[in-house]
């Protein structure tokens, strides 16, 4: 794949976007916990260690976003849109479906949507595949080990 | 020492019990498994079955789980060697003479070297812990808060220093995770930090959520993009036992390894994974020829293989005498015994004795059970390897949906679980580990705790850190650590010794 065409523009720094997202988080811990009492030095606050945690965050991030000036090491620009955004549906689709019908129909619908985070996957295998789990996670789980899970619509 | 032998032949009388002897044989398979199938570890695992050990006594519940994570460091070295693909990370080493030896039609003897090598590793870094962990829980009942915090800040920096990657970015990471950790409620004061009003939030970022985000979710992530090409298995395996050529060079190499992996287990951050590492580029030093290295040296599967099995052991070293996990592994047995009841520290050998030398002599058990089940048994396992990765993935995602779940019983709890394997995918486009991230997370609440008590202590001086000899020490080793690493001739060593992988 990498050796297909030229890049048309050098991707980013490793450093420098590692640097901005350090920094930036830093800054926001700092932000935030700013309404959090520091305490004394005797009897530290629930602000004083986010405080510190903030400083060093936001201190690391400068420090990488300049030293990325002579680092040469690059991210890797390449995202894989498909398993990425897949997955990531397929397991947000297990919690709201479980929330409102229960397991049998989570696993059906994650599967259903996860089975194409890769194209070799027919929706045949979403069936066989997701109908075995389903049967498997409902004998082991709530047969099996008796845990309480709601199985189906209630 | 009769003491020993006593407390030994105790905690073996509890792990023969049968059901104890049966979970171990439980996590010993489903660790071989673990280890086998490419993409999928022992966190997620070990997560995934927390709610199954809900309903099991707490002795067989972490006897299995121990079983797994050593059982995992076997099988992974069956697809190193086999299909070339590292199993589990620690085995990254061992593809390259492991699979060097089965395509030059070695594989047998690549496969029972590791095996042999191994066991010999387990049985000695069972007598490790066993040994160690006695002492080590009087000298730790003698620390106080500054001495905890001492050696919770020498054992990140280890962690940073020993850890793949840019040093830099990874105390980034370290601080990041300390910070994640003390999302939730402040114990001390009862004011919530960080939640922005969400009440799911108020008891905290969960551990298993984060865990399995960064380490199941944003796995299958990678190694679907990474996907494509068929892994060709070599099935061939000809006779399964090296000659006597063969096991007269490995020998000396399992021994070292064995040492430099219960060496290395016991550091704060260290583990299977380091050992391996470190043992492959000792052994590839100290041999007269390395150019064989590469080639199919049946020294650099024996080194690296009784390494990782014997760093595995030993991390638990650590968790049973101080209640601190060096790695996301036994932050999760520590998990594990937080549920069945279990307060993890100095205290756990003398209130719980049957659990802890239990637990460590069923060790013992556990590698002669791997041994049968990963040598005459490898047939089955090769199997496996067949399982296309297209319909592993979904079957790891439910699992991981499920543990995760179980563990609270909220969907909220599933939510984080995706929100991290989008920030894991995106930390391993940026080039930072995940691994410092999560020992900072565990370690956050401690940290903080031990930081506020010294500071009662000392009325809110700083200097207490240093007054104390345990504590200083710790923070001089931490400083000595990392000045190291800013040495260019130490750098290009620790750079050199990684890009072996």
């Amino acid at each position: 794949m990498a050796e297909q065409g030229q890049p048309r523009s050098a991707p980013p720094r490793a450093d420098f976007l590692a640097g901005l997202l350090f920094a930036a988080i830093g800054a926001a811990i700092m932000w935030v916990g700013a309404d959090y009492s520091l305490g004394v030095p005797s009897r530290i606050g629930p602000g004083y260690v986010p405080r510190l945690l903030g400083i060093l965050l936001t201190g690391i991030g400068l420090f990488l976003i300049v030293r990325s000036w002579w680092t040469t090491e690059v991210v890797d620009s390449v995202i894989a849109w498909r398993p990425l955004l897949l997955v990531l549906a397929g397991v947000v689709a297990f919690a709201l479906v479980f929330e409102a019908s229960g397991l049998v129909p989570a696993i059906l619908v994650s599967v259903a949507i996860g089975n194409y985070a890769t194209p070799e996957n027919r929706w045949t295998t979403a069936l066989v595949l997701g109908a075995i789990l389903a049967l498997f996670a409902w004998a082991l789980f709530v047969k099996g080990l008796l845990l309480p899970l709601p199985v189906w619509f209630r | 020492m009769s003491d020993l032998l006593q407390n030994l032949a105790f905690g073996f009388g509890i792990a023969a019990s049968p059901q104890n002897l049966l979970f171990c044989l439980i996590g010993a398979l489903l660790g071989t498994l673990v280890g086998v199938l490419p993409g999928l570890g022992p966190v997620a695992t070990i997560a995934m079955l927390l709610p199954i050990t809900f309903t099991l006594p707490p002795v067989a519940a972490l006897i299995m789980l121990a079983g797994l994570y050593y059982g995992a460091q076997y099988g992974g070295s069956t697809t190193a060697i086999l299909v070339n693909i590292p199993g589990e990370s620690s085995s990254v080493v061992t593809c390259i003479d492991g699979h060097m030896m089965a395509r030059k039609g070695r594989a047998g003897s690549a496969l029972a070297i590791a095996a042999l090598g191994s066991f010999f590793a387990g049985c000695v870094a069972t007598a490790v812990v066993a040994l160690f962990s006695g002492p080590l829980v009087v000298v730790a009942s003698s620390f106080r808060s500054p001495d905890y915090f001492g050696l919770l800040v020498f054992g990140m920096v280890a962690a940073v220093v020993l850890a793949q990657g840019s040093v830099v970015r990874s105390v980034a990471m370290v601080v990041l995770g300390l910070f994640l950790g003390l999302i939730g409620t402040d114990i001390a004061s009862g004011q919530t930090r960080f939640t922005f009003g969400i009440s799911a939030l108020a008891d905290g970022v969960g551990f298993v959520p984060v865990a399995m985000g960064l380490f199941g979710i944003a796995e299958v992530i990678a190694s679907l993009e990474r996907g494509g090409a068929k892994p060709k298995v070599i099935e061939k395996i000809s006779r399964l036992w090296p000659t006597r050529e063969e096991v007269r060079q490995a020998w000396p190499a399992i021994v070292r390894g064995t040492g430099i992996g219960s060496l290395l287990g016991v550091l704060p951050g260290g583990g299977a994974l380091i050992s391996a590492f470190a043992a492959y580029v000792f052994e590839k030093r100290i041999a007269k020829d390395p150019s064989r290295f590469g080639q199919g040296a049946i020294e650099g599967v024996a080194a690296p293989e009784s390494a990782n099995n014997a760093g595995a052991q030993t991390s638990f070293i650590p968790l049973l005498a101080m209640g601190i996990p060096p790695n996301p592994v036994m932050a999760l047995m520590l998990g594990a015994m937080t549920i069945h009841g279990v307060v993890p520290g100095p205290k756990v050998m003398t209130e719980r004795p049957d659990l802890f030398w239990g637990m460590i002599a069923s060790m013992w058990f556990g590698n002669l059970m791997l041994v049968i089940i990963n040598l005459p048994l490898i047939g089955i396992w090769v199997k496996f390897l067949q399982i296309p990765y297209r319909w592993l993935y979904s079957i790891i995602l439910v699992f991981c949906c499920i543990g995760v779940f179980t563990v609270n019983n909220t969907t909220t709890d599933v939510l984080v679980m995706a929100a991290f394997g989008l920030f894991g995918y995106f930390l391993i486009k940026i080039r930072c580990e995940p691994a410092p991230l999560i020992l900072g997370f565990i370690l956050g609440p401690m940290l903080e705790e031990n930081f506020r008590r010294s500071l009662i202590v000392s009325r809110g001086s700083w200097w207490v850190f240093l007054e104390r000899p345990i504590c200083a020490g710790f923070l001089a080793l931490s400083l000595v650590f990392l000045l190291l690493v800013l040495l260019p001739s130490f750098r290009k060593g620790r750079e050199e010794a990684f890009k072996e992988g």
